[in-house]
């Protein structure tokens, strides 16, 4: 026991160090801390956000990067269906001339979450409560001359507890029962190989397979095989043309057959107008068709425009002006924002904007920010939320936090 | 030359917008891969555990699994699903 004990220790003062030393010897690093009131008609509520930014790199080759966020309230806010939340990251990537490998470790932690119907095909009265989720992947590419070949493995486990539900006719009440917490597995790997036709040009083929060991796993087991292109060209020196076609045969049991063939486009023009104004419009489309090829189905599209702005004044290009929209009726995935932030006095900064989703809410944000030049910022900040339809209450939010640069 | 490829542009982009207005026959949503992030948002609020991450750390809906609910799409700080 004192032996598995000191093994413990000894592995957790090394992820201590393996952390301080990538949080003090990294260059991009940041640290943020939020805090969060509710305010006005509805209950209070207070929500609590933490985020740590590090990477670093070990040898110039050998880059180590890792990220973690933490999110509490003390109630269940908005569409969100558990009161704590953490997300983390951990990636190491190795890159020699004709070898690129990447290890990564995601995890999600959730804490007194709601029950959920998880999985949707024939299981009635039996929900999941999260706990957890791990994510492990490996990565490796390699580039010879005009050929590129890459392979990935993920390996997916949600660590959740089942929930069943008896109704007992003699109270006239549903009793629930939380089960033991099980594993769901889900596996998902590909291979690509790709050819450089010419310097604009590139077009390959692929091979996906996905699959989940529970309960029907055959519903969830995914084969798909297909080709791509991908145009990448300068135009001018301002002006720059991206574009892609990528045919997917896929089978899968829920799948319709109509929608066994997927196909892909996408082209985005990205240009300088102005020194300091940056813009680019983007089109993707998503369209099925069935193993006849006889009829073409639209699946959904957007077409996505976006203009920035940074103002000649603040030479440390904080001051900016920033607006996009993203037009998507095939789902009703339509989106409209802006954002403004100047600087109003020496190190002080004023940032308002805007985000409008014409079926779901629409958004305005304030803040208040002084710069601590090379160290951080402290802010103030107030949010808005308005959702549709219109008879639901607004939410008022009031907060403060501090972001430390490392 | 180039006003010619200024033209045809226009005339794509046009194009791209009179197709973006017609309502989807399938439903399925995706994810634009250069508006993500990678922040979490998405799989936080899914209720079908639908949301994996590729090796670049970018959000994936397995299809076989969303029950289209659109949950995600009203959470993403980026508005990259559609």
């Amino acid at each position: 026991m004192r032996k598995v004990c000191s093994s413990m220790s000894k592995q957790r003062y090394l992820l201590i160090t393996l952390i301080i030393l990538s949080c003090s010897l990294a260059a991009q690093n940041s640290w943020k801390t939020e805090f969060i009131a509710s305010v006005g008609d509805k209950e209070p509520l207070w929500i609590g956000r933490s985020n740590l930014n590090a990477e670093l790199y070990i040898k110039p080759n050998l880059a180590l990067n890792f990220r973690t966020k933490l999110e509490s309230s003390d109630a269940l806010e908005r569409e969100f269906p558990q009161k704590t939340w953490s997300n983390s990251a951990l990636s190491i990537k190795y890159t020699q001339p004709l070898l690129t490998a990447e290890a990564s470790y995601r995890s999600t932690l959730w804490g007194s979450s709601k029950a959920l119907n998880l999985y949707p095909v024939d299981s009635p009265g039996l929900d999941f409560r999260r706990n957890a989720e791990h994510q492990s992947s490996l990565s490796l590419s390699s580039e010879f001359q005009k050929l590129r070949g890459s392979a990935f493995a993920i390996h997916r486990q949600l660590r959740a507890r089942p929930v069943s539900y008896v109704y007992d006719w003699q109270t006239d009440t549903t009793i629930s029962e939380v089960h033991a917490e099980k594993g769901l597995d889900n596996v998902y790997a590909g291979a690509d190989a790709a050819y450089q036709i010419r310097p604009y040009l590139r077009a390959g083929a692929f091979v996906r397979h996905s699959e989940a060991h529970f309960d029907r796993a055959d519903s969830y087991r995914m084969d798909a095989a297909g080709l791509n292109a991908e145009l990448e060209h300068k135009l001018d020196s301002n002006t720059r043309i991206l574009g892609h076609f990528v045919w997917t045969n896929r089978f899968n049991e829920n799948l319709s057959p109509e929608s066994r063939n997927l196909l892909q486009s996408g082209v985005r023009i990205q240009r300088t107008l102005l020194p300091g104004l940056n813009s680019f419009v983007s089109y993707q489309n998503n369209s099925c068709t069935d193993a006849g090829l006889d009829t073409l189905y639209l699946i959904s599209n957007q077409i996505r425009a976006q203009i920035q702005y940074h103002f000649s004044y603040d030479p440390d290009k904080d001051s900016y002006l920033l607006a996009g929209a993203k037009f998507s009726k095939s789902n009703e995935a339509s989106a409209f924002f802006s954002e403004a932030q100047s600087r109003i006095m020496n190190r002080l900064y004023a940032r308002i904007g805007w985000k409008w989703l014409p079926e779901l809410y629409v958004q305005y944000n304030g803040r208040l920010g002084y710069f601590f030049y090379g160290l951080g910022e402290m802010y103030l900040l107030y949010q808005k939320h308005e959702p549709f339809p219109l008879q639901t209450a607004d939410f008022h939010y009031l907060g403060f936090g501090s972001s430390i640069y490392f | 030359m180039k006003a010619l490829v200024w033209l045809c542009l226009l005339l794509l982009l046009t194009t791209c917008l009179v197709v973006a207005c017609k309502q989807s026959t399938f439903t399925e949503y995706t994810i634009d891969r250069s508006s993500c992030n990678g922040c979490g948002e998405c799989s936080r609020v899914c209720p079908n555990d639908a949301i994996y991450y590729d090796t670049l750390g970018k959000a994936v809906i397995d299809q076989s699994r969303c029950s289209k609910c659109a949950k995600c799409v009203a959470v993403c700080p980026n508005s990259a699903i559609y």
